[in-house]
């Protein structure tokens, strides 16, 4: 019978490494998918998800409640991703030259946006709104990705950035500014169809 | 209600995550107000977007290569530690330690012994050719140049400077810088 979440971090906790292993294979992906989202690149992606599970591995009597192991990695995995985005901001942004990436690591990415059937439009709006997110600041960025992206719920968001949950409404309005001023033009002509 | 507090209050309308009371007094506003209601569906597409961001997955074989890189400096990391070596097995290595140390000294000592053995016996048939016991860039003798106003050129004490910059600096080559070493030695 397979465990549920918390018995596996329970485990863990105590030292359980198939546990561990277990939790990695599980949430490897939304890791991944984070801080690729915050990133913008593979390579700083990778990073981050290798990173974190050694830094939880490594930390892992600092958890007290194992609800909240979600936040506890999270808040690893974004704190990790802030400095290496602070690291990048002061060396020149790394791009997402895709080009770049092994082969089947492309096709994979590629895969996942929608297909030509779907329309010009729809790949277009989809790469603005992405170019949109990256503009942001990194607080802001992270808030509307977890949140409008991802789907966490605030007190959540507030969980995983160690804020007020006061902060993270202000950031989310902030950052939904931002971005509908960004792509005022396209959501108006989309509105309009 | 103002279009200023509305709009302050339509994010969280959306997120159905707003009392109701105040739930209640947007709707009414947002019923008499065109502008805010069009603000308030640009809010929703934006969100209807983002949500739609399709999953960011780098593949199968991306995972089978990174997560046993994840494990290994995870749970493998913490393998047991290396057996403590014996007090046997320390003195015997550092007992051959001991004896490589020696050999290499004296391997040195020879290397040094040989040189200067050679660099003497080339001295020696140096000295035989021009009949002096002084190194030949010593036994030809400058002291008779004069220049126009009849000073020596070099004097005897200058020329014996000179050999010895000269044999520090290398110029006549290991056995020659050897040759001289008695010469300098004495300070003749």
């Amino acid at each position: 019978m397979s465990k549920t979440i918390p018995e596996l971090v329970a485990g863990f906790v105590n030292g359980d490494q198939a546990a561990f292993a277990e939790l990695v294979k599980l949430h490897r992906r939304k890791v991944y998918s984070l801080a690729f989202r915050l990133l913008g690149n593979h390579l700083d992606a990778d990073e981050v998800v290798q990173e974190t599970f050694v830094r939880v591995y490594r930390r892992h009597k600092e958890l007290k409640d194992v609800a909240n192991f979600p936040s506890f990695l999270f808040r690893i995995a974004t704190n990790y991703a802030i400095d290496l985005l602070r690291k990048r901001k002061g060396h020149g942004a790394i791009t997402d030259d895709t080009d770049a990436l092994p082969g089947e690591i492309q096709m994979e990415l590629a895969r996942r946006v929608r297909t030509p059937s779907d329309s010009y439009e729809s790949k277009v709006l989809m790469v603005e709104i992405t170019r949109a997110i990256d503009r942001l600041p990194p607080r802001q960025r992270i808030t509307a990705i977890l949140h409008d992206v991802e789907g966490y719920t605030k007190p959540e968001i507030a969980s995983i950035l160690n804020c007020p949950e006061a902060t993270v409404r202000s950031n989310l309005h902030i950052a939904r500014n931002k971005l509908k001023k960004a792509l005022h033009k396209r959501l108006n002509a989309k509105e309009q169809k | 209600m103002t279009c200023l507090y509305a709009r302050s209050h339509l994010d969280d309308f959306l997120d159905d995550d707003i009392a109701a009371a105040d739930a209640l007094r947007v709707k009414e506003h947002l019923e008499a107000c065109p502008d805010c209601r069009a603000e308030l569906e640009e809010g929703r597409l934006l969100r209807t977007l983002l949500s739609q961001q399709p999953p960011v997955d780098p593949g199968p074989r991306y995972w089978s290569e990174v997560t046993p890189l994840i494990m290994a400096r995870t749970v493998e990391s913490d393998a047991p530690a290396p057996e403590r070596v014996s007090v046997d097995e320390i003195v015997r290595y550092r007992g051959t330690r001991l004896v490589r140390s020696v050999v290499t000294l004296a391997a040195s000592l020879v290397l040094l012994y040989v040189a200067l053995t050679l660099g003497s016996g080339h001295r020696a048939a140096m000295a035989k050719q021009t009949a002096s016991p002084r190194p030949v860039f010593l036994a030809a003798s400058l002291t008779g140049l004069t220049g126009p106003d009849n000073f020596a050129i070099v004097t005897p004490q200058e020329q014996a400077d000179m050999a010895r910059i000269t044999a520090v600096m290398g110029a006549p080559g290991i056995l020659g810088r050897f040759t001289v070493l008695p010469g300098l030695l004495s300070f003749e």
